[in-house]
């Protein structure tokens, strides 16, 4: 057994240095084309209403999680929900310190399972399980229909 | 051996295409609630669920098992991710088998599901890293390259032409044109094959199956259940899967050992003992040409090196004595990995149902084998499945 312990660096042993060389491009899917359509378009969250028993989903999906049918129904939720739970974020995914810490919060909508995660714009202080918050989002000419075009929840 | 009789009764696949809207979630909900309906079960009825997905690079989604549990009705059930690479569309009805066989289940859906078009420039960029890190990967190999290799070594082994290989392309091509899951049916001749861009000799453009995005799900149940759930059960007469060492460069390139043992494993559990004259119909792995040829060899339908010549006398044709990946195969069907190799369990189960349409072949066949190929070229899966 050999196991160098003591080598604190791979570059102190012989070593390649490889990648795997691809990128990705995700289709938003059928539900999901719907969701940011909505949100780049009107402006609003959609949440998908199962017609069999009744299940509502955010995001939505093109079959209900529950009894297994197709959905084809989508309802408009507006852009206000609940603040479920939330933290303080100081480091990023390689470890560096954030300049200004991150707050990021779970929102959930009445009576619908599932729930966003996004950005708050929220005094720290301020911040309690329950509260009302709503979605601030870009101007509609600045939307591309993507999750940035939502910029934070705020306190209603 | 102990285990209990396990039957297919149900069957779904979406159409194989380049680049699907779908998500994956949502194309293993399609294939999924199709086989359901054809079962006629609800997600409540099944109880434990199998999901079988090929490299997570493909999608660019890490856990993808995780990532496709929703869509294959997996939340709140006992649901398990299998995967051997591109044996594993075979290997996930074997996996699914178990769960039923042990009389852990009587209910278990198979799903199994890709989006290689995630993948860019290429899914190749993926493959890349299969390759050994130290001795291969600074060489930039494609696997291209290393079916190459093996389809030169197979031609010089048995004296055989490009024009005996290429026979295959056309036959499942051509064969394709009647699966109304198919992404690159066509009906090419010889010629076309023969002289479609070279890739890397002896590999061209023709002899390949394509990057695909598709799902394919089964329901499987236990005799009892089968029985109530349908007067054309199919049953799961033998299963076999065998790995070789992963350092490819040690093989026979001629003759794959494995998908022997393999079959082997599964003929002796399906009591078959001269699988050349008792399986009427097979649908051997092709994401190449001359694979389906190897395939059928280590298959043992028939003597080795003698699979090009029984395919230009058109002895593997929808009316030959046995057909070959009638379904049109990963060559003409389209390869999105796991989900071809289920394709083919569910051309066979379509097949001994007398329900494959414009592709059912004649004879009411009784019997018929399922194979699928991969990892790192050195896994064979084998399904049996009998009327």
């Amino acid at each position: 057994m050999s196991f160098k312990e003591s080598i604190q660096l791979n570059m102190e042993l012989s070593y390649f240095e490889g990648q795997i060389p691809v990128n990705y491009q995700y289709t938003l899917g059928v539900a999901g084309t719907k969701f940011f359509e909505a949100l780049k378009q009107k402006g609003e969250f959609i949440a998908s209403v199962c017609s069999h028993c009744g299940l509502k989903t955010i995001y939505p999906l093109i079959y209900c999680e529950e009894c297994f049918n197709p959905i084809d129904t989508y309802l408009s939720i507006g852009l206000e929900g609940e603040l479920y739970s939330f933290t303080t974020c100081y480091l990023d995914y390689q470890g560096n310190r954030y300049d200004k810490p991150h707050v990021l919060g779970l929102i959930r909508f009445k009576g619908i399972k599932g729930g966003i995660i996004h950005r708050l714009n929220i005094d720290e202080k301020d911040l309690k399980l329950g509260m009302k918050v709503k979605a601030k989002l870009k101007p509609s000419k600045e939307r591309t229909g993507t999750i940035d075009d939502i910029m934070y929840f705020e306190k209603v | 051996m102990g285990f209990r009789k396990v039957a297919i009764v149900g069957a779904g696949i979406t159409k194989f295409v380049r680049r699907a809207q779908e998500t994956g979630p949502e194309m293993s909900y399609l294939a999924s609630k199709t086989a359901l309906d054809q079962a006629g079960l609800k997600l409540k009825d099944v109880e434990m669920i199998t999901l079988g997905s090929a490299p997570d690079a493909f999608d660019g989604v890490h856990m993808k098992g995780e990532y496709l549990l929703s869509g294959a009705g997996g939340n709140n059930k006992p649901y398990i991710r299998n995967f051997v690479g591109g044996g594993t569309g075979v290997f996930a009805p074997i996996h699914g088998w178990m769960h039923v066989a042990s009389g852990a289940c009587d209910v278990c859906l198979v799903v199994c599901s890709e989006k290689m078009s995630s993948c860019h420039p290429h899914p190749q960029g993926a493959f890349l890293t299969i390759f050994d890190h130290t001795t291969e990967q600074p060489l930039k190999p494609t696997l291209i390259w290393i079916f190459a290799l093996e389809m030169r070594r197979y031609m010089e082994t048995y004296g055989l032409s490009k024009a005996d290989i290429a026979r295959v392309a056309v036959k499942n091509k051509n064969n394709a044109l009647d699966h109304p899951s198919a992404q690159v049916a066509e009906a090419v001749t010889l010629d076309d094959v023969l002289n479609s861009e070279v890739l890397a000799e002896p590999v061209h453009r023709l002899d390949i199956s394509p990057a695909s995005d598709g799902a394919a799900a089964v329901v499987l149940a236990s005799e009892e259940v089968a029985k109530r759930l349908t007067d054309k059960p199919v049953w799961i007469d033998g299963v076999g899967w065998n790995l070789d060492t992963a350092y490819w460069a040690t093989k026979d390139l001629y003759y794959p050992r494995y998908v022997e043992k393999a079959a082997r494993m599964a003929y002796e559990m399906a009591g078959i003992t001269e699988p050349h004259k008792e399986i009427q119909v097979a649908e051997p792995y092709d994401p190449f040409d001359y694979k389906e040829l190897h395939h059928m060899e280590g298959l043992l339908l028939c003597e080795r090196g003698e699979a090009a010549r029984l395919t230009a006398e058109g002895f593997t044709a929808r009316t030959g004595n046995l057909p070959t990946c009638p379904s049109g195969g990963a060559l003409g069907v389209g390869n999105p990995i796991a989900a071809t190799g289920l394709m083919k369990v569910i051309e066979i189960f379509l097949q001994l149902r007398e329900e494959a349409g414009k592709r059912q072949i004649p004879g009411k066949p009784r019997v018929g084998v399922a194979q699928a190929w991969g990892d790192l070229m050195q896994v064979g899966t084998v399904i049996v499945l009998r009327r």
